[in-house]
């Protein structure tokens, strides 16, 4: 496995958001994580991601315990995340925006990749624009394609594709489903349910902090836990 | 911004490294003292502008410098070289020291933490022994014409300028300011934001001790009330906040005008309270129009602008 | 007869980047008119600037034959005219109930907005549970929910939506988009929304616009969207 989390545990003051959470990917493999509004989905991958403390469980990456390690070095690890509300660094360039993640690699490298993602989300015009004056789509892409300059062995989306136009949100699917099939795995947070079965071969359903169901989108949907809590009719 | 403004920088420096030759020893005075404003202003702005935290105790980091360099010359008989590169390192060990546990607090608590470690550090000097309390320091200067000096700070301040122009397009440089935008992204993708916050907080605390070491072996007195004052920190404060927080030229500017216009109304009245009030007038003026200082509102001047209103 | 907004030729933009080059549309009386567009076309861009938050450069934009240009935006709101910017433009460090009663600025009437209050916290039961809770600590989803409670705190004659579905599970989009019919048909207010949520927008619209590149490609029912090929080859990509 390449990510293990188990029985994770997150509380703000009388709310626990996240209670006995496990979750579990494996190399090369799409997990979509899928829930209601406020069922613990963003918390879980502050937890993952080191952001948060825990305040129970362990979590394990590439075999090594990262449970209380510090962001960057879960990082460094192979562990990438986008935000659900774009965090971008607002005064820097869309161009800069990129080149962070990747700033200790060769420049010419760096350069070139910076291009290639900005070329497919179609941003090459805005590239030397402040990230602040991107349009909402136009800033979760940057979001994404920020987070992929790192190349992560892992990488935890979080509603990658909300705000994202049609188009160019089955472009951005082929990306993913490129980057799996080289090896990388992802966790989708999503309440498109197209992206769901477009991409995902295994779903975790959360509710109240923990997992509800588990399985393909078609055994999820036909779960009454399942359809009253979350897809509603 | 531009391609011109580092050529337009040396070009200044070289300006100024001439200039002494052509000048009277009034005016060198003036100079020297603009030029030693110029390093702390530009100092300041190291860990201002790249990061964003505002650091409102550098002025104990000059103090610092001027005291250890003074101790290292008169109780252990160094010379003065010996002595500004322990004041230089002093100061930069202490901000190491006290950045740990500051540089985790956000924009205002850290403000407040600064400004009060600075006050003890004033109070500690008056109380010790070694750095003659209340009575002050006498250090064993130099009594040259002000060439010397000049030469000294303009070449501090000249290193500090150029380490700033050279951070911007440096690695250091992109995650400095990618922590001050986003701390928690940056974090998220890798980068090592306490130890780079640390290692910016240190360099800038490395220049105002090494301009301190310089300003004791300059005035041959150093005083807590003169070398660690708040108001030290005050004027590198609003230096940089006129000329634009977080530019290469503001601080430099900022440092010129301030410093000129504070020699000029000393010469007109002999007192310092109308500089006082002056310094509280480029505060509102800053706050209320120009937030982004001088260079800002060039930027804006120079940006075509789209009249709105249209039709209406 | 319900409100209309007509604009005509309306050009704005940024510095000197013009976005929108000669925007026209009509509502024409219709209860939902739904703005379509790629990213970055232009779609919030317009809606700023008929609500007076971005001065347009020209053109004209009537509303119930008012002119609204030059009104600064304060004076729109009490035109009739409610709106939701994109990403919802909540007050994070205030409590949910105090964004609540921020949307009811306008309103004078304290026995109404009380009204108000307890008629959204019914219909979204989670805002009442949170009601002393800061706005941003809430979920992402939980924050859009409470940016469409607040801008339903009025009952303006016009409401415009910048993506109110952004972020809301399936059920809740669900419930926003039935609201939206149920206030229409009900209270007679006309919306005015961007969505790129488009199979949700289509269900509730009687009219759309789509923007390319701040000009308007297409107008009309939504029906009619379906025969432009090439126009949903562009936005929606080459489907099978
Ligand atoms: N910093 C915080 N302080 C207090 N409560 C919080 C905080 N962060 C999250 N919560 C609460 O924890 C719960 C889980 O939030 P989380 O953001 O994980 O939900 P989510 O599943 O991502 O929802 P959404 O689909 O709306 O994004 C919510 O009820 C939220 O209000
Ligand atoms: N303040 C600004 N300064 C300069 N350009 C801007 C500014 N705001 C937006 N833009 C540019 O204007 C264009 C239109 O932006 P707008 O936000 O209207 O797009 P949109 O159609 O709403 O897109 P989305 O579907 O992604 O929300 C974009 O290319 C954007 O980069
Ligand atoms: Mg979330
Ligand atoms: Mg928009």
């Amino acid at each position: 496995m390449l990510l293990e989390a188990r029985d994770l545990v997150k509380r703000f003051g009388g709310l626990t958001a996240v209670s006995g959470m496990d979750l579990a990917v494996a190399p090369g493999t799409i997990v979509g994580l899928i829930g209601p509004n406020g069922s613990g989905k963003t918390t879980l991958f502050n937890l993952v991601s080191g952001l948060y403390r825990l305040d129970g469980g362990t979590v394990l990456f590439k075999g090594q315990d990262v449970t209380g390690l510090s962001p960057h070095r879960i990082a460094r690890l192979g562990l990438g995340r986008t935000f659900q509300i774009p965090a971008l660094f607002r005064k820097m360039t869309v161009e800069e925006n990129l080149w962070v993640p990747a700033i200790d690699e060769p420049w010419q490298a760096v350069r070139r990749r910076a291009a290639e993602w900005l070329d497919l989300f179609r941003l090459t015009p805005l590239r030397a624009e402040p990230a602040e004056v991107l349009s909402g789509g136009q800033q979760k892409l940057l979001e994404l394609a920020r987070a992929l300059m790192r190349d992560p062995d892992l990488l935890l989306l979080d509603e990658c594709t909300a705000g994202v136009q049609p188009a160019m949100v089955a472009e951005l699917l082929e990306a993913i489903r490129r980057l799996r099939d080289r090896g990388k795995a992802f966790v989708i947070i999503e309440h498109n349910m197209e992206v769901i079965q477009d991409l995902c071969e295994q779903i975790v359903v959360m509710h109240e902090g923990r997992a509800i169901a588990r399985g393909d989108l078609a055994a999820v949907k036909q779960d009454a836990a399942v359809v009253e809590a979350y897809l509603g009719r | 911004m531009g391609p011109l403004r580092l050529p337009a920088l040396a070009a200044f420096l070289l300006l100024t490294l001439l200039a002494p030759l052509a000048l009277n020893p009034f005016w060198l005075r003036i100079l020297t003292e603009i030029l030693l404003w110029m390093g702390l202003a530009v100092s300041w702005n190291i860990i201002g502008g790249y990061t964003g935290y505002l650091n409102f105790g550098h002025g104990a980091f000059f103090g610092v410098g001027a005291y250890v360099t003074a101790i290292a010359m008169v109780h252990a008989g160094l010379p003065f070289g010996a002595g500004l590169l322990l004041g230089g390192c002093a100061s930069a060990a202490l901000a190491a020291f006290i950045g740990l546990p500051t540089l985790r607090l956000r924009g205002a608590y850290f403000a407040i933490a600064t400004w009060a470690f600075a006050e003890m550090i004033r109070q500690v000097a008056l109380l010790l022994e070694v750095t003659g309390g209340a009575f002050g320091m006498r250090v064993p200067g130099l009594l040259d014409p002000n060439f010397f000096y000049y030469v000294m700070w303009a070449a501090v301040a000249g290193t500090c300028a150029i380490t700033y122009g050279l951070m911007e397009r440096s690695r250091m440089g992109y995650k400095l300011r990618a922590i001050r935008e986003q701390e928690e992204a940056a974090e998220t993708l890798g980068v090592a934001t306490t130890r780079l916050k640390l290692a910016a907080f240190a360099l800038s605390a490395t220049f105002p001790g090494v301009l301190g070491g310089i300003y004791g072996y300059w005035t041959t007195y150093i005083h807590p009330d003169s070398v660690l004052a708040g108001s030290v920190t005050d004027q590198m404060v609003v230096m940089v906040l006129l000329g634009g927080l977080g530019t290469a030229v503001g601080p430099i500017l900022g440092a010129v005008l301030l410093q000129a216009v504070s020699r000029f109304l000393w010469l007109q009245t002999e007192q310092s309270v109308l500089y006082i009030i002056f310094i509280g007038l480029v505060i509102c003026v800053v706050v209320q129009l120009l937030p982004d200082g001088l260079v800002g509102l060039w930027a804006r001047l120079r940006r075509p602008q789209r009249e709105a209103g249209g039709a209406a | 007869m319900r409100v209309r907004l007509i604009v005509e030729g309306l050009r704005a933009g940024y510095g000197a980047l013009e976005i929108l080059h000669g925007v026209s549309l009509d509502t024409g009386g219709e209860a939902v008119t739904a703005i379509l567009g790629p990213n970055g076309s232009g779609k919030s861009t317009l809606l700023k600037a008929v609500v007076g938050v971005l001065s347009p450069w020209g053109g004209s934009v009537r509303f119930d034959g008012v002119d609204l240009i030059g009104l600064p935006p304060h004076r729109i709101v009490r035109q009739g005219v409610t709106t939701l910017p994109q990403g919802g433009g909540i007050f994070p460090r205030l409590t949910v109930q105090e964004n609540l009663l921020m949307g009811a600025y306008v309103l004078d009437d304290g026995q109404a907005v009380r009204t108000r209050l307890a008629e959204i916290f019914a219909r979204f039961p989670v805002l009442a549970e949170r009601r002393r809770q800061a706005a941003g600590s809430l979920s992402g989803g939980q924050q859009m929910l409470l940016a469409v409670g607040r801008a339903l705190m009025t009952r303006p004659r016009l409401m415009i939506l910048d993506e109110p579905s952004a972020g809301l599970a399936p059920r809740l989009v669900a419930e926003v988009f039935d609201l939206i019919r149920g206030l229409a048909v009900e209270e007679g207010m006309a919306f005015l929304l961007v969505e790129q949520s488009v199979r949700q927008a289509l269900r509730v619209a009687d009219r759309c616009v789509v923007l390319v590149q701040g000009e308007v490609r297409f107008a009309g029912g939504p029906s009619g969207l379906s025969g432009e090929g090439q126009l949903m080859d562009l936005y929606f990509g080459r489907r099978a």
